[in-house]
């Protein structure tokens, strides 16, 4: 089955272009810093002011800062995050915790890191590439399915066999 | 169509141009209803009944009556003269019951409300609501002194900062941008009164980035007379003339036809009526532009004089 086959109505799709609709600040948060440098780029040149954060440079503040940069953004500020899965859906929650709204985001993704919650254990982890996985809660094989929670920010893990769910004839 | 039967227990003359009805209930309790709604109220005006839309101005929590204020418009088909000149206390009327195109958003942290004139309307319920919930809001008032500021008073006692005025006679005018310019993110803009207005608050919220989501309004459409026509049932055959002063919707229901309806406005879908055969004026902002060559909101849209309009009714 082809990837857009497969895909659910659930499945996040991501930002290429930016939003058509008028912005009066911008912010930019990624995950490390040359990120940074690759979402300025994609931006128009003009002078709209501008804050930008990035994780790894934050360390063990980014949370803080992020929460009280949204904090004082007023309406018209747009947010542009770019990073692998796992982190594009973390700041989108945190966004949705101060007030934002999906038109008001867009997601830049990077890399294949993603976040899967395992519907058996309600363990969430964060995996690589690939659509099997061992649950690190309940040590069932998970298929990863495309199904994807917005609330969650994660894909739904599956039992994979429930002839055998731990893998153990395999 | 189900409706309530109500008796009316109160009329307030509050300003030259508003008169504030109080209905309570035949029997038993009325139905509660959200922040926001409306009633349609079966207007007496002569032999035909009219049948008008009001927000109910009540809290929403209070079952024992139903409170509306009705702007008399000289120049409308007669609905608002009608509730002015033939209601009394004691009457009893028909209304349909409260349905709710303009709610509270329910995930927005702060609540700025726009007002123009008898746009108050659905406010009042609104501020009982956030008031009850201890929420974030501020409310705009614009108005004419002496003529549209019904409940000026009233809001002031029970707002205090969080009502700001604008009398148009004192020559004061609410300066959209600056209210809207340094609003927090999760505030949510909700605005009503005169399509001026509307358009105004809409632009700006446009201009200063506030997505589409985050501005809702309501806008009193009334329908507006047109060219009479005539229209057929494709099921029954019947063969009915639509009035130049009469909306489609209007005509139907006094024709006995038994179709859904809800704004009256052309803005929520409940009327939308599909059709086989004919030319659509349409005048609402409902429809999609590939559906208008197949439905017909009835409650604005009109037919053309030249053929009947075949409706699959």
């Amino acid at each position: 089955m082809s990837e857009a086959s497969d895909a659910m109505y659930s499945t996040p799709v991501y930002a290429e272009g930016l939003p058509n609709a008028p912005v009066t600040r911008r912010f930019l948060v990624c995950q490390v810093p040359q990120q940074l440098t690759d979402l300025r780029q994609q931006l128009p040149a003009d002078d709209l002011p501008s804050e930008s954060l990035s994780a790894a440079e934050a360390g063990d503040a980014f949370e803080a800062r992020l929460t009280a940069l949204l904090q004082e953004a007023t309406i018209g500020t747009h947010l542009y995050v770019r990073g692998d899965e796992s982190f594009l859906w973390h700041v989108r929650a945190a966004a949705y915790q101060q007030g934002l709204m999906d038109d008001e985001i867009s997601l830049f993704r990077t890399g294949d890191r993603r976040n899967v919650y395992c519907v058996h254990c309600s363990h969430m982890q964060d995996v690589g590439p690939g659509d099997e996985t061992t649950c690190g809660g309940c040590g069932v094989v998970l298929t990863i399915r495309t199904h994807f929670s917005k609330r969650l920010g994660a894909y739904q893990g599956v039992c994979l066999d429930p002839d055998d769910p731990y893998g153990e004839a395999r | 169509m189900q409706t309530l039967s109500v008796k009316v227990a109160d009329i307030r003359q509050i300003t030259p141009l508003i008169r504030e009805f109080t209905f309570v209930p035949t029997s038993g309790e009325l139905p509660g209803f959200s922040a926001g709604s409306h009633v349609v109220v079966e207007v007496p005006a002569g032999e035909r009944k009219q049948r008008n839309p009001y927000s109910l101005l009540s809290d929403p929590r209070d079952r024992t009556q139903y409170r509306i204020a009705v702007r008399r418009l000289d120049e409308s088909r007669g609905g608002s003269q009608a509730m002015h000149a033939n209601v009394d206390v004691g009457d009893h009327l028909e209304l349909a019951s409260p349905r709710n195109f303009f709610p509270l958003h329910s995930q927005a942290r702060h609540h700025v409300l726009i007002a123009g004139g008898i746009g108050i309307t659905p406010f009042m319920s609104y501020v009982a609501e956030l008031q009850a919930h201890g929420a974030s809001f501020e409310l705009h008032y614009a108005y004419r002194g002496g003529l549209t500021g019904a409940f000026v008073e009233h809001l002031r006692e029970r707002l205090g900062a969080k009502l700001h005025t604008y009398d148009s006679e004192a020559g004061e005018k609410v300066d959209i941008a600056t209210v809207l310019r340094e609003q927090r993110l999760g505030a949510h803009l909700y605005t009503c009164g005169p399509a001026s207005l509307l358009e105004a608050v809409r632009e700006q919220a446009s201009a200063l980035g506030w997505p589409a989501g985050r501005v809702h309004w309501e806008e009193f459409a009334a329908p507006e007379p047109g060219v009479p026509f005539s229209v057929e049932l494709a099921k029954s055959g019947r063969r009915i003339d639509v009035p130049g002063d009469r909306s489609l919707l209007e005509t139907l229901e006094d024709a006995g036809v038994d179709i859904d309806s809800g704004c009256r406005g052309g803005v929520c879908g409940a009327c939308k009526t599909r059709y086989v055969e004919g030319q659509v004026e349409h005048r609402d902002e409902f429809l999609a532009e590939d559906e208008r060559g197949t439905y017909v909101m009835p409650c604005v849209s009109r037919g053309c004089a030249e053929r009947p309009l075949l409706l699959d009714l």
